[in-house]
């Protein structure tokens, strides 16, 4: 045991979001250390989680905040099965994560809004209201442009679309969606949102890498990030982690959907813009071209694997989803549905509901894009860069012949 | 012929220390006692240890002079094989309804054992924990009470057989011998039922039953008495040899919801106890103890002390939550987060011995009368409980001093009861 005078200055706001966030049962823990011993994820040197639940019961926010374990863990729940105190330390570490992309925020305030079941409805309204006003902007918009270009050139086109947009045009006329939001419009709206949000998951990040690196003590890091980052890739994308779970095993395939949903999606959301600005190519695509098909995969993909995840939140009893899992999973599955929805009216030639479908679904992508660093979306860029450091840290070494 | 008054008459159920105790005090003091015990002798658990607490004597001392102390009052009626089937009526005042199941062996038995070797018929031993057998005409144990012979009517062929009839020269077999229901009046009860060692099959990631050296630490009390299924030898089941290493594995479905919630209160200090078996039989030999938190309750720190300074016994923090088998070595794995040490440990030994605790007798059946338990089985008693009571580990698991102690206070509540009547 150490003789080192240790000085615990609790952060009891940081152990009450925590609480809030799943990891309500977080003081039972006696410390026995059943769950890093079931855990099989964990490295056998310092394990997680026994010490992270002692940290997370003395509110040691910074310590957790610092630890690349903490991502490391992929809630396969082991641990909360055998835990013999039902202190369910799956979700503490939830909790933590939710915790600690909050703590993270940049700006601040974007955390608590998004970490608040309370504040759900302001949460939403803003990207409802964001595209509204948008909408409400197009005549502006279109007054601003020039108009002295050949109405049926592409830039002509672009431009008259604003002319007639919104929802004035709902519901006569054919369906065509840049009959409601034009595609200049589109543009505009979200690679703004998704630059934010970029930006803000960025500062977010580059906090979270340097309080890792103050916190390592003195053993070195090897190599640099990138090379380590593209090395932890196939570890993502093969789900490995997943795999080795032995309590919820479906949740892998559910986590596999929605994730090779979520990069078919943005596959054909590249190739369909790239083809419209560098070769002019308008949408909608015909029904059995490769571009589409993969977009209808996508979709099936993150529909089926939502459902899944869904599914298994709802049945698994010894885990409790926090406020931050739920509006994950209906933002996975609202984007599925609408996105197939919105194709779906406009092949069915729905016109009363076709331009709300619409409306609904840009709404989720808005909420996607500038909610990026501040929801349970952004574990993806936080565990990457999580599993980055603790390869440089020689930490999470996939398997023994990688180690050889 | 002119009979004393009767002060009236209490019912012991169980006869093991606990049990035994509250029986011999209550009688003792001139109140009538029916002893029951369920199984063909009287000890109980404390029959099946090599030492115990607090001064590592044989259970024979503790037992015996109860034993004598029974032998030696007319107050105390005791039956084996025998179990209540109901209560009626109120305190001061039940009857109860008792079940006597047939021994076949009646009290002319001279324990001459001339049956046992012509019983033809083989049974596992289950105060050995089945790790021996015993014919189906057998003695119960070295300190039987009474001391007489006993017949396994599930594994005895019956009168077909009869070769042990023919070989008793006392006639002692009796093989045409029916259960009995008998009435008693009693004005109060006093359960003393016990506990069973906590199933170690229902922890599947210890590896009971799957690792062939996964022992019990009830097993390593057998193994280390003289009367056990190896003449006191410890080894390793899997083929009798002596184990150079050994862990004890702490906790093992103890403190733990999922098994049993609490903490069994002895199981520490069994594991010290037998770690000093092992030091006596193997000097050599490698002790490590996994542990959550090392509980000496009062003057038993000494011990932990002492056992604590044996350089060839090793404490590690770190509860042990699985274990496996050595395929090359056939040794047994065992992992834990070593918590002052700051790593996962896999331990290879020889042998593991799994600290089970204990599980009140009334976990999985109820006893009949007014009685509340709580969520493990464990009876509750409380200032409104009258007439029916419990003594030692059917209310809380405990060491043979407190259950000695419980009981001797249970013999006073079934007197308080009949003289407040």
């Amino acid at each position: 045991m150490s003789e080192q005078e240790f000085f615990v200055e609790p952060d009891l706001n940081f152990i009450k979001d925590v609480q809030r966030a799943g990891g309500g049962d977080l003081k039972k823990c006696f410390q026995c250390a059943t769950c890093s011993v079931v855990c099989n994820v964990t490295p056998d040197d310092s394990p997680f989680p026994r010490k992270e639940m002692i940290w997370a019961q003395w509110g040691q926010k910074e310590k957790l905040m610092s630890d690349p374990d903490v991502w490391l863990c992929h809630q396969c729940n082991d641990c909360t099965a055998n835990c013999p105190r039902g202190a369910k330390p799956g979700d503490v570490f939830a909790g933590i994560r939710s915790a600690s992309i909050k703590a993270f925020a940049f700006p601040k305030f974007m955390g608590t809004l998004l970490s608040s079941p309370g504040m759900a409805i302001f949460a939403w309204a803003i990207p409802i209201v964001i595209l509204l006003i948008m909408i409400s902007l197009f005549p502006t918009i279109y007054s601003i442009l020039p108009h002295n270009l050949d109405p049926h050139s592409f830039f002509g086109e672009l431009v008259n679309e604003f002319k007639v947009a919104g929802w004035g045009n709902m519901p006569a006329g054919p369906i065509k969606w840049t009959n409601f939001y034009p595609e200049l419009g589109i543009d505009m709206t979200f690679i703004t949102l998704l630059t934010l949000g970029i930006i803000s998951l960025a500062v977010g990040l580059y906090r979270f890498w340097n309080t890792m690196k103050e916190n390592h003590g003195e053993m070195g890091l090897m190599g640099a990030p990138v090379p380590n980052l593209l090395a932890a890739v196939p570890t993502i994308f093969a789900h490995k982690k997943f795999m080795e779970c032995d309590e919820s095993k479906n949740r892998y395939y559910g986590h596999l959907g929605v994730f090779y949903g979520f990069v078919g999606a943005f596959v054909t959301t590249a190739f369909v813009a790239s083809q419209f600005w560098l070769l002019g190519m308008k949408t909608p695509y015909g029904q059995i071209s490769h571009v589409k098909f993969l977009g209808n995969l996508s979709a099936a993909a993150i529909i089926i694997g939502g459902l899944v995840l869904l599914v298994q939140r709802a049945t698994y009893k010894k885990s409790v989803s926090s406020y931050f899992d739920w509006t994950l999973i209906v933002l996975v599955l609202g984007l599925g549905v609408t996105g197939l929805g919105t194709e779906l009216v406009r092949l069915a030639d729905l016109k009363s509901i076709a331009y709300p479908t619409y409306f609904i679904h840009l709404t989720f992508v808005a909420y996607l894009f500038l909610y990026l660093p501040f929801s349970k979306m952004a574990h993806l860029a936080y565990r990457s860069v999580a599993m980055t450091f603790a390869r440089q840290a020689q930490r999470d070494l996939v398997s023994a012949e990688e180690i050889a | 012929m002119t009979e004393e008054k009767s002060l009236g008459s209490i019912l012991v159920v169980g006869g093991g220390i606990s049990g035994l105790t509250t029986a011999i005090e209550a009688a003792e003091t001139g109140y009538d006692v029916y002893l029951i015990e369920k199984t063909p002798s009287m000890g109980g658990r404390v029959a099946q240890l090599n030492q115990y607490f607090p001064k590592l004597c044989p259970p024979t001392c503790g037992l015996e002079i109860n034993y004598q102390r029974i032998r030696k009052n007319q107050k105390v009626k005791y039956l084996t094989l025998s179990e209540v089937e109901s209560i009626s009526g109120q305190p001061g005042d039940y009857e109860v309804t008792v079940k006597v199941n047939p021994r076949y062996v009646n009290e002319n038995c001279t324990n001459c054992n001339a049956c046992t070797e012509v019983c033809p018929v083989e049974r596992p031993n289950d105060f050995n924990f089945g790790m021996d057998t015993t014919k189906a005409v057998y003695l119960p144990h070295q300190m039987a009470f009474p001391m007489r012979y006993v017949i396994d009517g599930k594994a005895c062929k019956g009168a077909d057989c009869g070769k042990c009839v023919e070989a008793c020269k006392y006639n002692a077999i009796d093989l045409n011998m029916q259960p009995e229901t008998i009435t008693l009046k009693v004005g109060s009860v006093v359960y003393a039922t016990g506990w069973d060692p906590y199933n170690p099959a229902k922890m599947d990631n210890l590896g009971y039953g799957r690792v062939s050296n996964v022992i019990t630490n009830m097993m390593m009390e057998r193994y280390a008495a003289k009367n056990g299924p190896t003449g006191g030898q410890i080894v390793k089941p899997s083929n009798g040899e002596a184990p150079q290493s050994i862990a004890f594995i702490q906790c093992a479905g103890s403190r733990d919801e999922n098994h049993l919630s609490y903490c069994s209160y002895i199981c520490c200090m069994a594991s010290f106890k037998q770690a000093t078996y092992i030091r006596e039989q193997y000097p050599d030999a490698k002790i490590y103890v996994y542990y959550i938190d090392l509980r000496a309750p009062g003057r038993y720190e000494k011990f932990l002390n002492k056992v604590e300074s044996d350089e060839n016994i090793e404490f590690i923090k770190g509860k042990v939550a699985r274990i496996e088998e050595d395929p090359e070595t056939g040794q047994v794995i065992v992992e834990a987060e070593d918590i002052f040490g700051g790593g996962k440990i896999h331990q290879k030994v020889d042998l593991a011995v799994l600290a089970t605790g204990m599980q009140p007798t009334t976990a999985e059946s109820k006893l009949p009368g007014d009685l509340k338990y709580d969520e493990n089985g464990l009876i509750l008693e409380d200032e409104s409980t009258v007439g029916v009571y419990a003594a030692g580990c059917a209310k809380k698991p405990a060491d043979v001093t407190t259950s000695v102690k419980d009981a001797t206070g249970s013999a006073l509540k079934a007197i308080q009861t009949m003289v407040r009547r």
